[in-house]
């Protein structure tokens, strides 16, 4: 059993106490969610804040809100309740099924959402899924608040624009137009407690149910130093009407979107041609749920 | 033989509710923590050592180093080869230098941190075919450890009747072991002034003799007792912490705990012994094998551990449960600087399984036949003659495991990117060829109980409960009336180690033989007429109550050194698992769907157990086949370490088949390693069956499944 390294730890009531708390402790403290990696990190001698800040008891963070264009969900929102909650699973179905093959029921049980973006893991399931969204994020310090798009949020592996006295309070999702329709593929070697090798997230809206593609988005994990947009495959796919000829080229030009490396879990070529196929998989998956149709 | 009655797992319910302690758990008021400081480089001379910095640390009590050692300075299971703190040379990464004792676990492995160990490089040796004609030598003797031969018949003389040949190279990598439970023990010295080892391990005699050696003290002033123990497959058979406690204690005084974590555990575990293995399959046109000629060459890593055993047990189980007029397989291992390979289920024979498996279909293939009925024709049954020349007299159910199997196999639907595979096994139950006793004794406790007193070692599963059943059984008596003590050196004598699937045939049967002795005296003293075990006790309080001897050694004979021509076992398992997959051709990802499981048990003394046995078997056959792979150097955890998940399970049938062993108790032999045995053979040969290629080398994951079908259609 690894030690952890000696902490202070502070379990606020409020949002205004978390933040007080990081602003006056400065670069000493970090913030502490469902702690599945800041612990395994300061286990492992990586970092060694002096100061923990749970968001554990502020309430409000673990609410799922309807706004009038979007909701909003609470960054200490554990990944099972994000597979839970109805609003989430008819509406972002993709959003649901990343987080249902996020690690196991043990890990799910405690990771939140918020966590697992700042994290900023390349391999890490949500990022890819609200990128394809378009979600952005809200950030709290004690002066300011800011909302950042996820597009513009991660630098590279475990770097965010995320200040060190800011918190995350809240992930936003706009709601999705009529005809959309999304897909979500993790690669591994097996069933659950898996980094994926190659992962890929697909959304795509037609403008009616036989018509062209109005927007797409297609978000590849694990293949770069962070999720990356398949951008030149997103663009060819605007203002054409879907075929699996269309996905087929789609998919050959996300091959070389990204930037794959081999490590343990994986080769350069395998990834790269698993962007291929992950991606024409996605599609037609995407396709098929956007064709039936109305947002209720 | 009558059935015998089944009770539940007496330690079921406790683990269950989480409540079981072990050695890592355990707690000593003033204990003391050591950690192991590890060699960082695979071949070195150490040329310095300084420690100053950790010593003066506050807290830290003692650095031990190799000076330290009171008695011998070596041990090994099979032969004392490897230094318990490393003198001047490294063999491997990971190999012990020096034990930090401190006062908090924390301190200790800081202390560790700050000690530098400056070494000179020597070349080191990585490849096995490479270390025969090295430049330099990792012992003195040579860098081949073993070369054993099995020779039957006239290979020659069998390919030239041949219709067909198939020729093949197999190769396996490293497996760790993984077991939930990391290596662990606690030690302290009790008000007798004996020294106690509490320990996770799967064989308590045997750590006490190595301790009794290493610190110069006679075993009697040497306890080991087993703590609960979670999981083994061979990895707790030698020494891991017991000795490094011991000496801590020694030099202490005080109670010392030793924990490895999940990374040490990684680093130090001993691994399944990677193989190569070229193999060549001669038969008739109607199927019958008439030759097989097989090349094995292994990599024990720097000490022999149990390189020797794998290295006899592959060869002698490498024509598998088939009877083969004509054999010639040469078997070698050689010594690396790669990690140390030891015991892990099956000792070789799941590594040698993939490949004869493979061979029988390729065979069925090349002649157009039913895999299942070359199976047939060429299997060993009563009377056939082994590869060792060893006439199988009873319990030999290998036939009618397939037999069993047939109607599925028959009945099998071949869908899209499905297939099928079959793999089977025979096991010989026991060390091969040398004596393997098991001790046991019976008495009557002064609460009134039948004291069963044992030294096997329960590691999860079920040997207790097993054992319990047999006594039970064969006493006449109820489970409520027996007391078990075991795992204990002063409570019990030796059983063995619980390896080689040999505690319910070899324990099992030394209980039965005590049980006999007793029943009689219980009859004299009529205990079945209704009296009172409470009663007997005290009649016989004064002048000591009987103790009644168990023993069981089973018939083996030594093995010829050249042809290997002998009865290595007493008795072997037989299985057939029939498996299927579905592949995904595009991205390589196998899923196993299902797997009808046979085993040729002998008796089945408790079934639930057996079905463990054989779940957990599938389990790690699956991820033998598909995704386990240690790669010295860069697998440091279970991070990316893949062992199959509960998700990755199949649905399992079991079936099983009681072909009796006359010298087993109640007919029974073993099931522990045959559970694994054929699984991933059968994987690798539903692949086949599912996208026309055929793997030959696992673990087949899914890059490298991908790989295999890409350049098939290349082709
Ligand atoms: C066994 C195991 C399996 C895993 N499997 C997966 C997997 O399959 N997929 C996957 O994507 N990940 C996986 N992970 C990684 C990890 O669990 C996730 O990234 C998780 O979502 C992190 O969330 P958390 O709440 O536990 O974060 P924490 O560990 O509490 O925090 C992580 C980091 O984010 C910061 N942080 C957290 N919340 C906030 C906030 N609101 N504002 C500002 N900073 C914050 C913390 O300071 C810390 O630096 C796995 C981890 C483990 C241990």
């Amino acid at each position: 059993m690894l030690l952890l390294p000696k902490f202070d730890y502070y379990e606020p009531k409020e949002l205004t106490e978390a933040c007080r708390l990081l602003s006056e402790t400065g670069s000493k403290a970090k913030i502490i969610a469902g702690g599945t990696d800041i612990l395994v990190n300061m286990k492992k001698g990586l970092i060694s804040p002096k100061v923990l800040v749970s968001l554990g008891r502020i309430s409000r963070l673990s609410e799922v809100e309807r706004m009038n264009k979007s909701i909003t969900i609470g960054s200490h929102l554990i990944i099972a309740k994000l597979a839970e909650f109805d609003l989430i699973r008819k509406r972002f179905s993709i959003l649901a099924s990343a987080a249902k093959v996020l690690g196991s029921p043990l890990v799910r049980n405690r990771a939140t959402i918020g966590g697992n973006i700042v994290t900023a893991r390349p391999a890490a399931d949500l990022p890819p899924v609200l990128m394809a969204l378009g979600a952005k994020v809200k950030l709290k310090s004690r002066r300011s608040e800011r909302e950042v798009a996820l597009d513009d949020f991660f630098i590279g592996p475990g770097a965010t624009v995320i200040k060190p006295d800011e918190i995350l309070t809240r992930v936003i999702i706009p709601e999705t137009p009529s005809y959309t329709g999304g897909h979500y593929i993790k690669l591994g070697h097996r069933k659950a407690l898996e980094i994926a090798i190659v992962a890929v997230a697909s959304k795509i809206t037609l403008n009616k149910p036989d018509g062209v593609i109005k927007d797409a988005k297609i978000v590849l994990s694990a293949v770069a130093p962070k999720a990356v947009h398949a951008k030149s495959a997103e663009e060819v796919l605007i203002g054409e009407k879907p075929s699996a000829k269309l996905f087929e080229e789609a998919a050959s030009l996300a091959m070389n979107d990204c930037k794959p490396i081999t490590d343990i879990r994986g080769g350069v070529d395998y990834r790269q041609a698993m962007v291929e196929i992950l991606t024409r998989r996605t599609l037609s998956f995407a396709w098929k749920e956007a064709k039936k149709g109305k947002k209720q | 033989m009558p059935a015998v009655k089944e009770i539940d797992r007496i330690d079921a319910l406790e683990k269950v509710l989480g409540a079981t302690l072990y050695a890592g758990d355990m707690y000593i008021e003033g204990m003391l923590y050591g950690v192991i400081v590890r060699s960082t480089r695979p071949h070195a001379t150490i040329s310095k050592i300084n420690i100053k910095e950790a010593q003066y640390l506050e807290g830290v009590v003692k650095i031990l180093s190799c000076n330290d050692i009171p008695g011998k300075k070596e041990f090994g299971i099979i032969k004392k080869d490897q230094s318990l703190l490393a003198e001047k040379k490294v063999r491997y990464v990971g190999e012990p230098v020096l034990v930090v004792v401190a006062e908090t676990e924390r301190l200790a492995r800081k202390a560790a941190e700050l000690i530098q160990i400056e070494y000179d490089d020597i070349i080191s040796i990585h490849d096995p075919f490479t270390s025969e004609k090295a430049p330099v030598l990792i012992h003195g003797s040579g860098n081949l450890l073993s070369h054993r031969t099995v020779l039957k018949g006239d290979v020659q003389k069998g390919f030239r009747q041949s219709d067909v040949i198939v020729e093949h190279t197999y190769r396996t990598t490293w497996l760790d072991h993984a077991f939930l439970e990391t290596e662990a023990g606690i030690g302290y010295m009790d008000n007798t002034g004996k020294l106690v080892i509490l320990t996770s391990t799967q064989n308590v005699h045997y750590k006490r003799k190595e301790i009794s050696r290493i610190l110069g003290l006679p075993e009697e002033n040497i306890r080991v007792i087993q703590a609960t123990t979670g999981g083994g497959f061979g990895g707790k058979l030698d020494m891991t912490v017991e000795c490094y406690v011991a000496l801590a204690v020694y030099h202490t005084k005080k109670p010392v705990m030793i924990r490895f974590t999940r990374e040490e555990s990684f680093l130090s575990d001993t691994k399944r012994h990677p193989l190569y293995i070229e193999y060549k399959t001669g038969a008739r046109r109607d199927g019958k094998i008439q030759a097989v000629e097989v090349n094995i060459i292994g990599d024990t890593g720097p000490y022999i551990s149990y390189g020797e055993t794998v290295c006899l047990r592959a060869a002698i189980h490498a024509t598998g449960p088939y009877e083969v007029p004509n054999v010639h397989v040469d078997s070698r291992m050689f010594y690396t600087n790669n990690p140390i390979s030891g015991a892990m289920r099956g000792f070789g024979v799941p590594q040698i399984a993939f490949a004869h498996e493979s061979q029988m279909d390729e065979i069925a293939y090349a002649l157009k036949l039913d895999p299942l009925h070359v199976r047939m024709i060429n299997g060993l049954k009563k009377g056939s003659r082994t590869a060792t020349s060893q006439i199988l007299e009873a319990s030999a159910g290998y036939i009618e495991t397939l037999k069993r199997l047939e109607p599925y196999w028959q009945g099998r639907k071949k869908l899209k990117g499905r297939g099928f595979g079959l793999g089977s096994m025979f096991y010989g139950i026991g060390n091969t060829g040398i004596t393997n006793p098991s001790y046991a004794h019976l008495s009557i406790a002064e609460n009134g109980k039948i004291a069963l007193h044992t030294g096997v070692c329960e590691i999860g599963q079920g040997s207790d409960t097993v054992l319990l059943q047999i006594l039970c059984e064969s006493l006449g008596v109820d489970d409520k009336n027996v007391e078990l003590i075991r795992g204990d050196t002063d409570t019990s004598k030796d059983a063995g180690s619980t390896s080689a699937s040999r505690q319910t045939y070899i324990s099992g049967m030394a209980i039965y033989n005590a049980s006999i002795k007793m029943r009689e005296f219980l009859d004299k003293e009529e205990y079945y007429k209704g009296r009172g075990l409470k009663d007997i006790f005290l009649t016989y309080k004064e002048k000591g109550v009987p103790v009644f001897e168990g023993f069981f050694d089973p018939p083996t004979t030594a093995l010829d050194p050249e042809t290997s021509e002998g009865k290595p076992y007493a008795t072997y398992a037989f299985a057939t698992h029939m498996t299927e997959v579905e592949v995904d051709e595009i991205t390589g990802y196998t899923k196993v769907l299902k797997v009808y499981a046979a085993h040729d048990v002998g008796k089945a003394i408790n079934v639930r157990n057996i079905k463990g046995q054989v779940y957990g078997g599938i389990a790690m056959g699956i991820g033998f086949a598909l995704m386990e792979e240690f790669r010295p150097g860069e697998t440091h955890s279970l991070d990316a370490y893949y062992i199959p998940t509960s998700m990755d399970m199949p649905d399992v049938e079991v079936f099983i088949i009681e072909d009796e062993e006359p010298t087993g108790p109640f007919g029974a032999k073993g099931v522990g390693e045959p559970a694994l045995i054929p699984q991933a053979a059968s994987i690798v040969n539903a692949i086949k069956d599912a996208v026309d290629v055929r793997p030959f080398e696992l673990p087949c994951h899914i890059e490298r499944l991908k790989g295999l079908i890409e350049s098939k259609t290349s082709k």
